[in-house]
């Protein structure tokens, strides 16, 4: 890659970086929005991610300001329950520490049927197996060949991701079914191709 | 309580027969406003003047139709499976074998043409960064419906915003590639290129209706539409979005790793 097209790529992704996430971690401290996506384009712009995570540490222990937008973008209650009449007090969380601001934040709450940890151990597992496939792609070193463990591997992935985020593992089997009826007609263009 | 007791208490909505209590929305010009902006968008390929209108038209038809409801049809046949849903799986069927023909197209030249000294050209580690952001991506979008669930606002639009960010990362990663080959004399008139173009512009342009469909959600999620008791069209949604991410996990595998 050309150095002209790095710099470009470091502008870029730092400052598109920076101006999303930025307002997201300073939302509710005594900084405005509009400022920060600016500060956040900028700070990007120059230091992409090393100077972007200084920054949104140092914006994370600005102090909070009081609530004052709609209920129903702040706190844990159900529109349904607003129409109702209910108030609930804002679940803020603890936010003065870093893992606390990133539980409050990110981590959604506990209910009954939650599929957290798996998304996790699934996202974990996809991140190991790219790692795995792009160190068999690029080692020169290895003495065997890569298409059979590449193709296995992008496999599971996929298996991975149909079964876990897209749901058909805890959903009706006649999901399943409608998908899978795709692969014998997919089955056949690939057949064709083959032959042609 | 007692199930009898409960189902007093319940309003009185919820005794009315399903099929007789649609409530059908009014016309509305929304889809075809999205439709014609899109249009636009798509000749702005060809024509770079006409993209800023097309993206205006397009984020005005995304605008109106984040007021339109989203109905459920109650469907008397295989009510066990859910209408809008089953449609999405129907859609994601025709999807695997359109994405199939393209893939195995690519893989049929690859064989006969062997396309020698393109691996060398292709920038692996900035397909790793673009392969890297649609998965976490993809993991970003069942947080916010696992938040959505739970009616955690705060973390469905973090996780939202997320999802935003990296699917347009991912789609300029993939202009710097293309304009990287291009600068090395790599276009549509090598058999590489044919291939390589066709393959990644059709999954870039899924990749870009699925930053505008998420727009459209966030516009609707802003009004209050979705919450723990309507998440189905952030979960729709995540269907689609995953499916992009599949299709790149093949095409990733294929392209770039395999010499």
């Amino acid at each position: 890659m050309d150095t002209s097209l790095l710099i470009t790529f470091w502008l870029m992704s730092g400052a598109f970086t920076g101006g999303v996430v930025t307002p997201i971690v300073a939302a509710n401290r005594r900084i405005g929005e509009w400022g920060t996506m600016l500060l956040g384009l900028v700070v990007g712009a120059v230091g992409n991610i090393f100077l972007l995570v200084p920054l949104w540490l140092g914006l994370s222990r600005l102090p909070r300001r009081a609530t004052t937008g709609p209920a129903w973008q702040q706190d844990t209650v159900s529109l349904a329950e607003l129409r109702a009449g209910v108030t609930v007090q804002p679940d803020t969380g603890d936010q003065e520490s870093v893992l606390g601001f990133l539980k409050a934040n990110f981590w959604p709450t506990s209910r009954e049927h939650s599929h957290r940890m798996a998304y996790v151990g699934v996202f974990f597992a996809l991140a190991v197996i790219t790692l795995i496939e792009v160190v068999l792609s690029t080692w020169d070193g290895i003495g065997f060949d890569v298409v059979g463990p590449l193709v296995a591997l992008s496999t599971a992935k996929v298996i991975l991701v149909v079964m876990f985020f897209m749901h058909l593992r805890y959903d009706h089997p006649w999901y399943s079914w409608i998908f899978a009826s795709a692969l014998p007609f997919a089955g056949i263009v690939l057949l064709v191709l083959s032959v042609v | 309580m007692s199930a009898d007791t409960q189902l007093e208490h319940l309003p009185e909505s919820a005794h009315r027969d399903p099929v007789v209590d649609i409530e059908m929305p009014p016309p509305s010009s929304a889809p075809i406003i999205l439709a014609g902006g899109v249009a636009v968008l798509a000749l702005g390929m060809v024509l770079p003047f006409v993209l800023p209108v097309g993206l205006i038209v397009a984020l005005f038809g995304i605008w109106k139709m984040g007021h339109f409801p989203e109905v459920d049809m109650h469907p008397q046949w295989f009510t066990f499976l859910n209408d809008r849903k089953f449609g999405m799986w129907v859609f994601l069927a025709s999807e695997v074998m359109f994405f199939t023909a393209l893939i195995g197209a690519f893989v049929a030249f690859k064989l006969d043409d062997g396309f020698a000294g393109i691996h060398e050209e292709l920038n692996v580690m900035l397909a790793t960064v673009g392969t890297s952001a649609l998965i976490v991506s993809s993991f970003a979008v069942v947080m916010a419906i696992e938040a959505l669930q739970s009616n955690d606002r705060r973390v469905f639009f973090n996780w939202m915003g997320i999802t935003l960010a990296l699917g347009l990362t991912f789609v300029c990663i993939q202009a710097l590639e293309w304009h990287e080959l291009f600068g090395h004399h790599i276009d549509e008139k090598t058999l590489f290129g044919t291939a390589f173009y066709l393959t990644t512009g059709f999954h870039g342009l899924h990749v870009m209706g699925g930053v505008l469909w998420l727009v459209l959600l966030l516009v609707k999620a802003r009004r209050g539409e979705y919450s723990a008791d309507n998440h189905l069209g952030v979960e729709l949604f995540g269907l689609y979005w995953h499916f992009v991410d599949i299709v790149w996990i093949v095409l990733f595998t294929v392209i770039y790793l395999i010499e």
